[in-house]
């Protein structure tokens, strides 16, 4: 029996779950602490599931092998059901409703550890090491032996170092700082007009405009990026067709590494309008919320007092749009730093090789984790891209900062 | 209550105990393998024939086939060798082997006692060789370089004699600037010869080199040299073929008009592609009329080339079942009829000497793929591109920007040739 890593964490994470979530139940109908249920669960789950799930794989696969690997998921029942039916009641069998707050959350703590948590904690180690996953490691993790610990030498290399992997990363913070300077300004200076624009409307078409502009949020990234590839495609593009008709020479919109326009590739360019298209439906719904959660009579005051409509918007609703430009500039920055999809697909972090006109960080990260094994280097980039955004999310905060509820 | 929980735990811990100590007694007589392969239709298609062959005379033996996407296996072959978790047999290219050699297991030793290493091309062998010990076996000798693909309907338009029979690079330019094609806006539409997808334009640089004279390995083979007489004229030889307008390396290259699509698309008259993209063009183009499969020009007096080894089969070091695992490999690599289907139906050269230089195999082989009687003849001038640190990183990330940057008017050949060398010899410091 080959290759039970990925059962050996399907035993453990289905039963932890299970166990959790349903013993502080069980623990609070027999009158006993279900915080202590919850923490009980989760480990009689995945000891039962580790160990039982692996002996019934064992009996299984000797007598029904197709169905082994699904019967053996059933492992963790075999010390939960008697862990549940044979609890005896403290002080007497009363339903008190508590067992549902750790029952809800122990999972929840469980699942945020192991699949959040830790990895965290993991890439910030492999920041400190050369770490290569196709290298004989350490006993611990694979840290250590080939895989060598390094200290903060990336980090120093990122600042002062001169060689190919340095000049990628400073060229790709360059590249990601350009995309979001133009993606976030251009997403709020669309969407907020639109969405009052949306929101002036009758309901009923209201509804309709809304549908539209949400339909390319839920399209497939990969798809959006083809779809835009081909319109920028300069040999048969829509794109060059269009800017023909004005009498503009055709241009390799995704390919010359040398247009530029006012110091941005010109293919980063297209791949901010490809993002854009895609992404500012989700910014539009959310304007349409908090433009309904404006009061009335605060415009209304405003207009008794004789303010155009233009001036209501500036004066009123702008200044209480606020909190949700907030809120939607924080997630279009964060978004907008981790892009990674539609470059992916639509350059392929070029024009331009070797300084790679649209290669953004991610794309950078991916490249040197998942193609070159670069995994130590890749995580250090990583966390310099947290850092960063956290950086430009604490400032935010602070510029769209305000004291006030309405 | 805790009677009964202790009762039930002992009980548990029995069914435990008596299923490890119980093995059945038909699992050591039956042998099931694993084999993972990158997902290629002819490639797929030829290892399940080999393993209906190999199963019908082992019945005792079960191969289960599991395929990856490209990019996906090569983050699956990194994350699972290390973590233990991979299969018994690993199809790997022979470039990447000897930097996972410390999860493969060597040849057998009564295998390796009756091994003969020359019926096998040293270049494809010699990716599979790693410290004296062999980890596997090519099925392919893979070539980039030596010839090019060209269209017979677009040369007989252009009044050109077909199949061409360059002498030097001057009669090859001439017909690529009369088979080129623009639009009314001046764009190129069809590439005369497109040389600028990444395999071509790393390996039509180490080629100039060699072909020159030159050497891209330093005396000692622990480092690079790029930065040479010939590193220079090899690059700018690429460069005076885009100065020349075959080619236009902005519209043309490994993300826009990908060669082996260009090619069986009508955008490109000749592609300088490996002949693996035959099956693959044929797969995806059926309809695509006549072509052939021609030798380059030298630059020097030997058309002497760079190649890459190939595909082949490794077995893990964990595998339970090495013996049948290598047995398998042997029977699908070095079994000149089995050899032999493998490379009709993927298309590609053989690794076996046989089947090129013995006429009761070369024969079959032509008459599958006709295209391939105008490398078979080369094969002896290539040369095992040599066992590097990390042969992707050095191909795509240094040498295929730094070339088509410079094509592309973005930097000097001096400057390239330069920067290259200082990046790839990085992959040498410790």
């Amino acid at each position: 029996m080959d290759n039970l890593q990925p059962l050996i964490l399907y035993w453990g994470l289905t039963w932890a779950v299970v166990g959790s979530a349903v013993t502080p139940l069980v623990f609070d109908r027999r009158g006993r602490n279900p915080w202590w249920g919850g923490l009980i669960g989760l480990i009689v789950g995945i000891c039962s599931g580790e160990v039982f799930g692996w002996t019934l794989l064992q009996i299984f696969d000797s007598v029904w092998p197709a169905y082994a690997r699904w019967l053996s998921i059933f492992g963790g029942l075999v010390l939960l059901l008697p862990l549940w039916i044979l609890l005896k009641p403290q002080r007497g069998e009363h339903l008190r409703a508590h067992g549902i707050v750790p029952g809800t959350i122990v999972p929840l703590i469980f699942y945020l550890i192991s699949l959040s948590a830790l990895p965290m904690i993991w890439a910030i180690a492999l920041a400190f090491f050369e770490y290569d996953p196709a290298q004989k490691g350490g006993p611990i993790l694979g840290l250590g032996g080939e895989n060598k610990y390094v200290g903060t030498q990336y980090f120093e290399e990122m600042v002062e170092g001169d060689s190919r992997n340095p000049r990628e990363f400073r060229n790709s913070i360059e590249t990601t700082l350009k995309f979001t300077a133009v993606v976030v300004p251009l997403n709020l200076l669309i969407t907020i007009p639109l969405a009052s624009m949306i929101e002036s409307v009758h309901q009923r078409v209201r509804v309709v405009f809304r549908s539209i502009y949400f339909l390319p949020v839920v399209t497939s990234s990969v798809g959006v990026a083809i779809m835009w590839g081909y319109i920028f495609n300069a040999q048969y593009g829509l794109a060059n067709e269009v800017t023909g008709m004005a009498g503009i020479k055709p241009v390799a919109w995704l390919q010359d590494p040398r247009l530029t326009i006012w110091g941005i590739p010109i293919a980063l360019f297209a791949v901010i309008i490809a993002y854009l298209w895609q992404d500012f439906g989700y910014n539009t719904v959310i304007f349409i919320a908090a433009l309904q959660g404006i009061p009335d009579h605060l415009k209304e005051a405003a207009r008794v007092d004789g303010a155009t409509p233009l001036q209501v918007f500036w004066h009123i609703t702008l200044p209480l749009l606020r909190p949700t430009i907030l809120f939607a500039s924080v997630f279009t920055l964060i978004s907008s730093f981790q892009v990674f999809d539609i470059i992916q697909v639509m350059t392929q972090g070029g024009p331009g090789r070797v300084e790679g006109k649209t290669k953004v960080m991610v794309l950078n990260i991916y490249e040197n984790a998942f193609r070159f094994g670069r995994m130590g280097w890749a995580a250090a980039m990583s966390l310099v891209l947290v850092a960063m955004m956290l950086l430009f999310t604490l400032f935010q905060l602070w510029a769209f900062r305000s004291d006030w509820e309405y | 209550m805790m009677k009964k929980i202790t009762i039930l735990t002992i009980l548990a811990v029995l069914l435990v105990a008596s299923v490890v100590t119980h093995q059945p007694a038909d699992a050591r007589q039956s042998v099931t393998l694993r084999l993972w392969q990158h997902q290629e239709g002819p490639f797929n298609e030829a290892t399940q024939a080999l393993i209906d062959a190999y199963t019908a005379q082992h019945p005792e033996v079960t191969i289960e086939v599991e395929t990856f996407e490209y990019d996906l296996y090569l983050q699956t072959l990194q994350t699972s060798l290390p973590a233990g978790d991979e299969a018994d047999i690993l199809e790997l290219f022979g470039t990447w082997v000897c930097g996972y050699s410390d999860y493969l297991a060597p040849m057998p030793d009564d295998l390796a006692a009756s091994f003969d290493a020359s019926q096998f091309y040293d270049a494809p062998l010699g990716g599979y060789q790693c410290d004296d010990q062999v980890y596997g076996l090519p099925q392919e000798f893979n070539v980039e370089y030596g010839a090019v693909l060209v269209n017979q309907a677009m040369f007989e338009e252009a009044g050109l004699a077909f199949p061409p029979a360059w002498e030097n690079w001057d009669a090859l330019i001439s017909d690529a600037q009369q088979l080129v094609q623009e639009n009314s806006d001046g764009q190129m539409t069809v590439a005369g010869y497109h040389f600028t997808n990444a395999d071509a334009i790393v390996f039509s640089f180490l080629a100039g080199i060699l072909q020159r004279g030159g050497d891209y390995w330093n005396e000692d083979q622990d480092g690079f040299q790029f930065d040479t007489e010939e590193g220079l004229a090899s690059l700018e030889h690429l460069v005076n073929l885009v100065e020349q307008g075959v080619v236009d390396p902005v519209l043309f290259n490994d993300t826009s008009n990908w060669s082996g699509d260009a090619f069986f698309t009508g955008q490109t008259a000749i592609a300088l592609i490996g002949p693996w993209a035959v099956a693959y063009g044929l797969d995806s183009f059926p309809d695509f009329g006549a072509f052939d499969y021609v030798a380059l020009p030298a630059a020097g007096d030997e058309p002497i080339f760079a190649a890459d080894s190939g595909w082949g089969m490794t077995v893990s070091e964990r595998s339970d079942h090495q013996d049948v695992a290598w047995d398998f490999i042997n029977f699908a690599a070095a079994n000149a009829d089995n050899a032999l289907q493998w490379n009709i139906t993927t298309g590609t050269i053989p690794a076996l000497r046989a089947l090129v230089e013995d006429e009761m195999y070369r024969t079959p082989l032509l008459e599958a793929s006709p295209w391939l009687a105008g490398v078979l003849d080369e094969l002896q001038y290539g040369r095992y591109v040599g066992e590097m640190p990390d042969r992707d990183l050095l191909f795509y990330d240094i040498i295929y920007p730094y070339v088509l940057d410079t094509l592309q008017g973005l930097m000097s050949a001096e400057d390239a040739v330069a920067l290259m060398d200082e990046d790839a010899n990085l992959m040498f410091e410790d």
